[in-house]
């Protein structure tokens, strides 16, 4: 469900993970402790639309959920808001400014800080963003665009148009640099 | 070193004394997080060269994780600790950086939100020179080198090397003046770089 195994350092990325391994990891890792959270609450929300026990279960623990993701937005600026539908195995790299909101992504994605994903403002519909996308630092993706699978959306960029697969995107406004870029390294 | 820089675009003309000292250090997170950052390298550096009390270095480490991390949160910016940093360096107040340089001189300033190196399988990481002016949502990353006097204005992204005293704007970066004096710049606390460099450009 989360992606553990990558963030094991180095050498060391052994098939099986003992519980301390699992505990460093997510001592270290910042975006793993707000991607945690926000799986509670989308789990949270999932009991909700049963009925009787499970939604008394819900209800009860909102407020815990509450708090805990207003303090991950206070102290490292990481808000994925429950509106976005994350895909297992993301990867958030660094903490600060990181805004996800209205918006889909695909398995094995890898986030850096500074990266807004947000709806546009006149049609209010979010980005589509495939399987094994690497969107850099500062990159801004507001409007209701399609990124397709494997691409790579370099650092600052803005994208404004559909991205086809395999693809470089650098620059404001964004534009192709490359076409068939093999990002597997990165990931 | 970097409480002396604080002092001086804090409170320009006005003596340091331990009272201001103490009352920056208390005030400012950045300036907790390069203390700490330093501290964290020298122990770092000691653990390299030494063979036989590694794990000695190692404890101590270990002791000061829990400081690391909560100056990291309050200052909201991560930086590096393999990379040196000479001292003489300010970092802006309002945090978001993120910097991994591999070496940095004296004299810089570091604007909010900058983003310095990008950790990808084969590319370096860049080497800052003396008294250069970065300014605030700069992205700059690969293995390049920055002259000594360089200006970056706001909102730029670098990946190749420029020479001394150029400024340089925009995304991808482009140049937009040469020699450039960037002294007053470095100086003055709240300054419209944009504005600044334009005048500079018309005289």
């Amino acid at each position: 469900m989360i992606r553990v195994h990558q963030i094991t350092i180095g050498d060391r990325q052994a098939e099986t993970l003992s519980l301390i391994d699992v505990l460093r990891v997510l001592w270290q890792n910042y975006g793993l402790q707000a991607l945690v959270i926000y799986r509670f609450g989308r789990w949270l929300n999932h009991m909700r639309t049963y009925r009787y026990v499970r939604r008394g279960i819900a209800v009860s623990l909102y407020p815990l959920y509450s708090i805990l993701a207003a303090g991950i937005r206070k102290a490292y600026g990481i808000n994925l808001d429950q509106s976005a539908d994350i895909a297992p195995g993301l990867y958030i790299g660094h903490f600060g400014g990181i805004d996800v909101r209205d918006c889909r992504i695909g398995p094995r994605c890898n986030i850096h800080h500074q990266v807004k994903l947000g709806p546009d403002e006149t049609t209010g519909r979010g980005p589509i963003i495939g399987e094994g996308v690497w969107i850099g630092a500062h990159t801004r993706i507001c409007a209701a665009v399609v990124v397709e699978d494997g691409a790579t959306i370099g650092a600052g960029a803005v994208v404004v148009q559909d991205i086809p697969h395999h693809c470089v995107v650098l620059g404001n406004p964004g534009r192709i640099a490359q076409r068939e870029f093999d990002n597997g390294a990165f990931l | 070193m970097d409480i002396e820089i604080a002092h001086r675009r804090s409170w320009p003309g006005r003596p340091m004394t331990l009272m201001s000292c103490t009352r920056l250090l208390l005030s400012s997170p950045e300036l907790r997080l390069l203390l700490i950052h330093r501290i964290v390298h020298w122990l770092h550096e000691k653990r390299k060269a030494s063979n036989r009390y590694q794990w000695f270095w190692l404890a101590l480490l270990i002791l000061i994780e829990p400081t690391k991390w909560a100056t990291q949160v309050c200052a909201k910016s991560i930086i590096c600790t393999s990379c040196e940093i000479e001292g003489g360096v300010y970092f802006s107040d309002q945090g978001h950086i993120v910097f991994g340089a591999q070496k940095t001189g004296a004299g810089t300033v570091i604007g909010p939100r900058v983003t310095v190196g990008i950790n990808l399988t084969d590319r370096g990481t860049p080497a800052i020179g003396r008294s250069v002016w970065i300014g605030s949502d700069c992205v700059i990353y690969g293995s390049i080198s920055i002259g000594d006097g360089a200006t970056l204005l706001p909102g730029t992204v670098l990946t190749r090397s420029i020479p001394a005293g150029v400024v340089m704007q925009g995304n991808p970066a482009q140049l937009v003046l040469r020699n450039f004096d960037n002294t007053e710049l470095r100086a003055l606390y709240d300054v419209d770089a944009m504005q600044h460099v334009a005048i500079k450009r018309r005289v």
